[in-house]
């Protein structure tokens, strides 16, 4: 038997490391509230049933704003679950415990699940399971996603729930709302569940206004009291049970109070927060140096042995182990980056930098998620376009979709890395942190000309849950870690490896021995006129040329044009030049696609296209005037 | 009182929500009547704020707190700012020591006893200042019990 | 509470010696970097009023956390300078600065060790 479940929780409370203990799956988990936009899926066997796991968008209310919350409500009102598990946290349980009153409502077969448990017993909170299960009329379960507890008996308790199908009483109301919702059930159709959705007409849902098919219902200063009262209602039971169920010894906030007090304090906060994301930039660059070094050493030998007196020996050696090669030889960098990053997410620190920096986003129409759905642009633009979709706003996520090609993916640290090699080995660092400060100034410039010329509108509202902090545990960094440079390893398989040949195919025809003559000289020479202001050769028009599809090929193409990367020259301002430029010169294919897949436009597309390349082009004359100014 | 102008450090009950589009999110993270909320922190520039609801901890821009109509629970330390005129004693001093060191000279410090007027100024040991606005809002006063107000009468009347 | 003020005199002249060596050595950025963090020990000297020791040994719990950040960063570096062997080039040798820094992160993992019990458990101090 198959026995669908699935996950419903608040933002944050564990429920994706949960879902990784049950289903064993390696899925990320952050701190960030609103990472699981998409719905996450696995399964496993348990006593001769398949339990199919669903992980839906974590959510504080049914009544839904924004597409993370229209997906979880769509799902539990139109496909529901066999079976419906609602996670709490234990710490904190009053507002998971809202959410669970709501499904309850639904009328579905519904488990509550307390999790981080381990945590609560920290804090001296604790549970009285049974008297939790009589007054709530449904299985509680006490788990630790971290610890493993509890784990077993959820699989338990999901079989013989499935097999008895529990269905909890409802809520009562008090006579008066309970003969409002009465006189209402009427209004809907027998496909619906009728008390939820007169109950959500009252909190004042659009979708339930939308649903009413046979009676007028209009909303008045009468029903927003009436809507207040409900969810009065629904936090006085919650009292009134936790009042009998939990035991709290001390308040368990006060430590973060003081470390945040630190962190986010008034002077400190912001210039603590560039330190260490300077610190992460350095560690990135200097620490994983001597293994990129290693790794380039070791291709240069392979291609050696190999030799490239044939067709085929310099297809493998100058096309696949040189192209592909200087491009895997940064994988220490990029998986370093991401350690980094990862320890900053993992332990709660880059929501209390959304909101230190809600302010500055705000004059920029955007919001403090948003700059956390950006950041995770510095792993891959893809997937801060994809995350875009947890913001609640159309007009920010069209906005934050924009702007992310902007932010320096990993695939451009191959690229500046090699450059700054060459032509700023004296202060790597340096030029590395400045780069990524230049790209940060452009996303928020072209957040200011995006909402100024594409798009106007309100602001977006920022209600965001400042989550506990946690210590990193190492296992969800690596997945963390592993999640993002994957997607590098793959591209340099799959769509580098491909193009690495096309170049070298292009530069060995007609005649191998004189690059000059070969076609990729005549494309380069041809596009030539447009880069003549900022001074590039035709080698970088061509590797610019076939960088448009991915940026790392600048690196594998620049390596087939000069021989190898340590024989690459570039002159300072050129290099200062071409890195402005590389920086938004156009997103790459995935991005693109994204962004239509996302904004379901070519317009948009276009836009991105158009918009980059000419910003960086001015930008890139700009900083080569100025170079040859100063010089 | 909107929730966006009550004082850091306070703890407030919600009378009532106005109407926004936000108001099943507010709800729903538990922001309702009756509900006490403490407010924590605010980022630099003063927005957006972290209160505290139900041992949660939420942000919210202070465009977002407009729409909570709150009251200040009254037997709390609150800045001098916001008080009604009166008598009332010095509980703490948030600034810095220079501050302090002012402060002091006006016969404000912790423990003593001051006299608020309508105008804001402020009559203490040392005489009657006005301190201004910026500096009173760092001074948090609770109001003075009978007996203290005694004893004070009988030392200005030495 | 007197260790607590001891300590943090004690780390911040430390860090601020650190700063001085790195800043003589041309790694100008570093010493920002490190003179951001121990403005955190000093400004916990900034704190008064009644919870003002559980503030301050936040600021030196935070404060502690930072250095051992930086500390580690500094011994990785010197660590995976070590493969430098295996393409014949030489390992980097550590300076004044780094042996320092590298002290003072040893420091502040034993009082973040210490102080871990009291930055971490509400109960000993009251709310604010």
């Amino acid at each position: 038997m198959v026995i669908t479940v699935g996950l419903v929780g608040n933002p944050n409370v564990g429920k994706t490391s949960l879902f990784n203990k049950l289903v064993g799956a390696r899925q990320y988990v952050a701190n960030w509230p609103g990472v699981t936009v998409s719905r996450i899926e696995g399964a496993t066997s348990y006593k001769d049933h398949t339990l199919h796991f669903i992980d839906l968008p974590g959510v504080y209310t049914l009544s839904a704003t924004s597409i993370d919350e229209k997906i979880t409500r769509d799902f539990l009102l139109l496909t529901p679950p066999n079976v419906t598990v609602v996670v709490i946290d234990s710490v904190s349980p009053e507002q998971g415990m809202y959410l669970l009153l709501e499904v309850l409502e639904l009328g579905l077969n519904v488990i509550a699940v307390f999790n981080a448990i381990d945590e609560a017993k920290k804090k001296g909170v604790h549970f009285d399971k049974n008297l939790l299960q009589d007054s709530l009329g449904i299985p509680v379960i006490l788990t630790s996603a971290h610890s493993g507890e509890g784990i077993i008996e959820l699989k338990d308790t999901i079989v013989s729930a499935f097999k008895n199908n529990y269905r909890a009483k409802f809520l009562d109301y008090g006579y008066e709302i309970e003969s409002l919702v009465k006189s209402l059930e009427h209004c809907f159709g027998e496909e619906y569940n009728k008390r939820f959705f007169a109950l959500k007409l009252l909190e004042g849902d659009e979708l339930a206004k939308s649903k009413i098919s046979y009676c007028e219902f209009k909303l008045d200063e009468s029903t927003e009291e009436i809507g207040v009262e409900i969810a009065k209602c629904r936090y006085e039971y919650i009292n009134s049970v936790l009042s009998v169920c939990m035991q709290k010894s001390s308040a368990p906030i006060t430590d973060i109070e003081a470390i945040d007090h630190v962190l986010t304090h008034k002077y400190l906060g912001v210039p603590i927060f560039l330190s260490l994301l300077y610190l992460a930039f350095n560690f990135t660059f200097k620490v994983s140096e001597p293994l990129v070094n290693l790794l380039e050493f070791l291709f240069g030998k392979l291609a050696e042995t190999f030799g490239n007196s044939t067709l085929i020996t310099s297809l493998i050696s100058d096309g696949v182990i040189n192209g592909v090669g200087s491009v895997i030889s940064f994988v220490p960098s990029i998986f370093a980056l991401f350690l980094a990053l990862g320890i900053m997410e993992e332990s709660g620190y880059l929501p209390r930098i959304a909101f230190l920096m809600d302010r500055l986003m705000y004059s920029l129409r955007l919001t403090g998620r948003s700059f956390m759905t950006l950041l995770l642009g510095f792993g891959c633009n893809v997937s801060s376009v994809m995350a875009a979709r947890g913001l609640s706003d159309e007009r920010e996520r069209i906005t934050t979709i924009l702007v992310s090609p902007f932010i320096s993916c990993n695939a451009r640290i191959p690229v500046y890395l090699m450059i700054i090699n060459v032509a700023f080995s004296q202060r790597k660092a340096e030029t590395f942190f400045f780069i990524y400060i230049l790209s940060i100034i452009l996303t928020a410039i072209s957040s200011r000309v995006v909402n100024r010329v594409v798009l106007k509108g309100e602001n977006v509202p920022f209600i965001m849950e400042i989550p506990r902090y946690r210590f990193p545990k190492l296992s969800n960094i690596l997945t963390y870690v592993w999640n993002r440079g994957k997607h590098f390893l793959q591209k340099a398989g799959t769509i580098i490896f491909f193009v690495s040949i096309v170049v070298w195919a292009l530069t060995y025809f007609p005649n191998p021995d004189n690059i000059e003559n070969s076609l990729i000289a005549i494309i380069g020479k041809n596009l030539e006129f447009i880069f003549k202001p900022l001074g590039f050769t035709w080698q970088t028009v061509a590797a610019l040329f076939f960088g448009g599809v991915a940026k790392e090929i600048i690196v594998s193409s620049f390596a087939q044009f000069y021989g190898s990367i340590e024989k690459v020259v570039l002159h300072p301002i050129t290099a200062a030049t071409l890195m402005t430029f590389i920086l938004g010169y156009i997103p790459c294919f995935a991005t693109l696609a994204a962004i239509k897949s996302e904004t379901g436009s070519s317009k948009y597309v276009i836009f991105s296209v158009i918009y980059s390349f000419s910003i960086s082009y001015v930008l890139a004359l700009f900083v080569n005037l100025i170079g040859r100014l100063v010089i | 009182m909107r929730l966006s102008e009550v004082p850091v450090g306070t703890v407030v009950e919600v009378r009532k929500l106005y109407r926004s589009d936000i108001l099943p999110k507010l709800r729903a993270v538990g922001i309702l009547p009756g509900v006490k909320i403490e407010i924590i922190k605010a980022a630099p520039m003063g927005d957006p704020r972290i209160y505290k609801v139900f041992d949660k901890l939420i942000s919210l821009r202070n465009s977002e707190a407009e729409i909570v109509e709150v009251d200040i629970i009254q037997d709390q330390p609150l800045p001098a700012t916001f008080v009604k005129p009166g008598k009332y004693v010095v509980v703490k001093i948030q600034a810095g020591k220079m501050s302090r060191y002012l402060l002091s000279r006006c016969g404000i410090i912790e423990g003593a006893l001051i006299e608020i007027k309508e105008d804001k100024k402020i009559v203490t040991s040392a005489g009657t200042f006005d301190i201004g606005f910026g500096r009173l809002s760092k001074v948090f006063v609770s109001p003075a019990k009978k007996e203290q107000i005694s004893i004070s009468n009988c030392i200005q009347s030495f | 509470m007197k260790t607590v003020n001891i300590t943090l005199w004690f780390s911040i002249l430390i860090s601020l010696l650190v700063v001085t060596l790195y800043f003589i050595q041309k790694d100008y950025v570093f010493s920002v970097v490190l003179l951001t963090f121990s403005f955190v020990f000093l400004f916990g000297f900034r704190e008064f009023g009644k919870p003002s020791v559980s503030y301050k040994i936040a600021h030196l719990y935070v404060g502690s956390i930072l250095f051992t950040i930086a500390a580690g960063y500094t011994l990785l570096d010197f660590i995976f300078s070590f493969i430098n062997v295996l393409l014949g080039e030489h390992v980097k040798s550590p300076t004044y600065a780094d042996v320092l820094l590298w002290g003072l992160g040893l420091y502040s993992l034993f009082n973040i060790y210490r102080l871990r019990k009291f930055a971490l458990k509400p109960a000993k101090f009251g709310r604010r």
